[in-house]
């Protein structure tokens, strides 16, 4: 067991929180979409093209870094469309499964007997390896390293995604025969981020066989793999971490089992525009208007597939991504407000306390896609210093990338980063420190 | 509102748009536009969400702090004039003398900042910063109300160009800009900004009354000698003067428009605090290095030296321009040291070096504003070393 008292970090109380009941499973969509703009740190190289027809399983595309990485279809159907954007980078495989209900087959394997490389073949061929990425820089785990620690993501505290505490209390059994399973990959720890949030850590959870439970304080990002791994066993040089969610994990094993891979998951659907936030079961990579159905305000919105602070942007006729659990609707920053810095701000979301309601706010607040201010230049406020969960000080690092200075970058901590976009949330100068970063960690991934 | 918008965006589109005759004015029409209305920006990608304070609401809060230090300056701008001249020192008068001095150098001072800053913006194309408005309030309350027009149109100018703009705006200065004009009237016009007729406004000296000196209390205090025994001591003075604590603590007394009343400046330092503008690590560690190094001379003096000497180290904090500096200037965010551990010793550096100047340095009764030009320089090689000592911590972490 281990303790983490987080510094930094911040709950944001954003409106239209999902209500803890799942009473809606959506049937299969008859469009799927395999994201690959969600999947970081290959290159993808299709070997279908558009009007093929594939079986569950059946390769759409692998890794030209290391072909053993394959991202498979998860359904029977045939490919409609591959969309490709800038400089022909492949952003989706949206494959029509309509009639064709039937799931991946491969054959069932006992978890006891299974080896080390039988096991990472395994996840290889049946497309699940996708799910187990990989620190530094948050990328698909590479199968010629093996991880220090493995980290389940058990906690997840980004605003509105999924409650793991929630979801996964029910599936003792399955959960632990994947604990299993990354037992033979990592000789480290297993390692667990729980903390009570809306609903109580599960009990079996906290004792759970050849695990290390890390409790923490329910806070954003306290559940992040980068963020715990800093904080308890930060990584020494050359070693890798590698993290997976805990719905994924179930699922992997459950294709031990039953030789199903299963794409089902509980997911949310959120924000200020839906008119009804709630849970929904329903399959990854599920066209976003199949979760629309309760209605969304009119207007201009702007939907999240995963979190509010480190989704991706979709179209509202678009598709969820590969790794987002939980769909948010909120309205695009259109609307101009009147005298918006003289006013006193009761309603006016802030990590600082500038407005006056850091004393008199309301429990949630509701934000909009606007930047709230124009970029200036740094004027060393310190807030992205404050909230940093990784101990960094980003006033220092961004302007060491802008320097291209990346061995200084180094020394800062840019691979500690783990991109929680808080410090670029609390910017008063609306630097996108994020994204500064981001940049150097693929410069720094891609020069080695 | 939806009229007001109207005319804004469609004079947009027709004269300030890319390509339009009044293309390089846009910086100003910009200017405008987001006082009035909230800029039209989106997130692009995640976060997508962002923070609603923006520079402009943080500068607004500096003002805000600064307002009570304001009418306080006004009030005794006025009131000090009055009673050198023996006229009313009813409220109403005394406010009025104090607006017909102080008004017309803030509107001097945002006047000429500001056409420096819009110039810059236009030639540089980089958006009118809203920094401006808090240094074109600091610059006139650090001024004494006596100064002439001129100088301090050249002293923001100073201030504002080469205090600022030749380093890229706002964010890029190294000192600060108000300081920087400040001392630039300070070097250039010594009469008219130090010495003992500069304090109080009397529009012809003939009408002061007798035994007028209009010294401010470090003058005094400077020019004390306690030569024997029965000499009176430093404190005693100053309370000769009408300058015992509560006096220079509530403000009555001459000095800069804006820094004599350290209750008003301390209303300001508690809504910084409040609001989390303004580093409160800076001002209390300033305060502390001024205490340390007071109580050191005030300790350690000789009997025959100068009564600054002797002045007892609580003082130094309701006298001058301490208080002011470390409030309003020292909490400068941009020239200050970045880190918070960096602040702390460049808030104690600042007060150390501040009695360090005001006692040793004959030649200067006040040291405040050298003490912060100068930790203002030293700020990146403090941050320097700061960081190195963050970076020896991660190491050891990944080792």
């Amino acid at each position: 067991m281990v303790r983490m008292q987080l510094s930094g970090g911040y709950n944001l109380n954003l409106a239209g929180k999902p209500s803890l009941d799942i009473t809606t499973a959506l049937d299969l969509p008859s469009l799927i979409s395999v994201k690959a703009s969600d999947l970081q740190g290959i290159k993808p190289m299709m070997k279908v093209k558009e009007g093929d027809s594939v079986k569950a399983g059946d390769v759409l595309f692998i890794n030209k870094l290391n072909d053993k990485v394959k991202i498979v279809a998860p359904f029977d159907g045939t490919i409609k469309e591959i969309k490709r954007g800038n400089r022909r980078v492949l952003l989706e495989v949206i494959i029509d499964v309509s009639g064709k209900q039937s799931v991946s087959q491969f054959k069932s394997r006992s978890i006891d007997e299974i080896s080390e490389n039988d096991l990472i073949n395994h996840l290889l061929d049946t497309g699940s390896w996708a799910f187990i990425r990989q620190y530094p820089y948050n990328v698909i785990a590479d199968p010629e390293l093996r991880p220090r620690d493995i980290y389940i993501e058990t906690l997840t505290n980004e605003p509105h995604v999924p409650d793991m505490n929630f979801v996964i209390k029910d599936q003792q059994e399955a959960f632990e025969k994947g604990v299993q399973l990354l037992k033979k990959i990592t000789p480290g720890n297993i390692f667990m981020g729980l903390a009570n949030t809306e609903v109580e850590i599960p009990e079996w959870l906290r004792s759970l066989k050849d695990t290390t439970p890390v409790y923490t304080n329910n806070i954003y990002p306290a559940g992040e793999a980068a963020v715990q791994s800093y904080n308890i066993a930060p990584m020494k040089k050359d070693e890798v971490i590698w993290h997976i969610n805990a719905q994924d994990l179930i699922a992997i094993a459950n294709l031990f089992d039953s030789g199903k891979l299963d794409y089902s998951r509980v997911m949310t659907v959120s924000g200020s525009c839906v008119n009804k936030a709630k849970y929904i079961k329903t399959y990854i990579g599920s066209p976003v208007k199949t979760f629309l159905k309760d209605g969304v305000s009119s207007g201009e919105n702007r939907c999240i597939s995963g979190g509010i602070f480190t989704g991706l942007k979709i179209e509202q006729d678009g598709y969820m991504g590969f790794y987002g659990h939980s769909l948010h609707v909120i309205q695009e920053g259109v609307e101009r407000e009147f005298l918006p810095f003289q006013r006193p701000g009761f309603e006016k979301a802030s990590f600082s306390r500038v407005f006056l309601s850091t004393f008199f706010g309301p429990e949630s607040f509701v934000q909009t896609s606007s930047q709230m201010g124009e970029e200036r230049a740094c004027i060393a406020c310190s807030h992205c210093e404050d909230v940093c969960p990784v101990d960094i000080k980003p006033q220092f690092l961004f302007k060491t990338i802008l320097a291209e200075d990346y061995s200084m970058a180094e020394k800062l901590g840019v691979k500690d980063c783990s991109l929680c976009g808080l410090c670029t949330y609390v910017c008063p100068s609306k630097i996108d420190l994020d994204e500064i970063i981001s940049s150097a960690q693929q410069f720094l991934h891609k020069e080695g | 509102m939806k009229l007001l918008l109207d005319i804004f965006e469609k004079s947009r589109k027709d004269f300030f748009g890319p390509g339009k005759v009044l293309e390089q004015f846009e910086p100003g029409f910009d200017a405008a536009e987001t006082f009035l209305f909230s800029p039209v920006h989106m997130t692009k990608k995640g976060p997508h969400v962002r923070d609603s304070v923006d520079t402009k609401r943080y500068m607004s809060m500096v003002i805000m702090a600064l307002i009570p230090a304001l009418l306080f300056g006004i009030y005794n701008a006025g009131y000090q004039s009055q009673l050198a001249t023996s006229q009313s020192i009813a409220f109403i008068d005394c406010f009025t003398q104090g607006l017909i001095l102080v008004v017309p150098l803030i509107i001097l001072s945002y006047a000429v900042g500001g056409t420096w800053e819009a110039i810059f913006a236009v030639i540089r194309k980089h958006p009118i910063n809203e920094g401006f408005l808090v240094t074109g309030l600091l610059f006139p309350l650090i001024l004494p109300p006596t100064i002439p027009l001129w100088q301090a149109a050249i002293g923001i100018s100073f201030g504002v160009v080469i205090g600022k703009e030749v380093f890229g705006g706002t964010g890029m200065n190294v000192l600060n800009p108000a300081l920087v004009a400040r001392a630039f009237c300070f070097f250039s016009y010594p009469g008219k900004m130090s010495g003992d007729n500069v304090w109080v406004y009397a529009k012809d000296a003939s009408t002061l009354v007798d035994g007028f000196s209009g010294a401010t209390p470090l003058a005094v205090a400077a020019a004390h000698h306690k030569m024997s025994v029965t000499d009176p001591s430093v404190v005693e003075a100053l309370s000769a003067k009408g300058f015992d604590f509560m006096s220079m603590f509530s403000g009555l007394i001459p000095g800069s428009i804006g820094e004599t009343s350290t209750v008003a400046i301390m209303l300001g330092a508690l809504i910084l605090a409040i609001v989390g503008v303004a580093s409160f690590r800076t001002m209390l560690s300033c305060v502390f290095g001024a205490m340390l190094t007071g109580l050191v001379f005030y300790n350690l003096a000789p009997d025959g030296a100068a009564g600054i000497y002797h002045l007892p180290p609580h003082l130094h904090l309701v006298m001058g321009g301490f208080a002011f500096g470390c409030v309003f200037m020292a909490t400068d965010p941009v020239s200050s040291a970045a880190t918070n551990l960096g602040k702390m010793i460049y808030g104690f550096g600042i007060g150390v070096l501040a009695v360090l100047i005001r006692t040793v340095n004959p030649a200067y009764p006040e040291g405040m504003m050298l003490a912060i030009l100068f930790m203002n320089v030293f700020a990146p090689l403090i941050d320097f070393y700061v960081i190195q000592f963050h970076i020896a911590k991660r190491r050891r972490k990944h080792e």
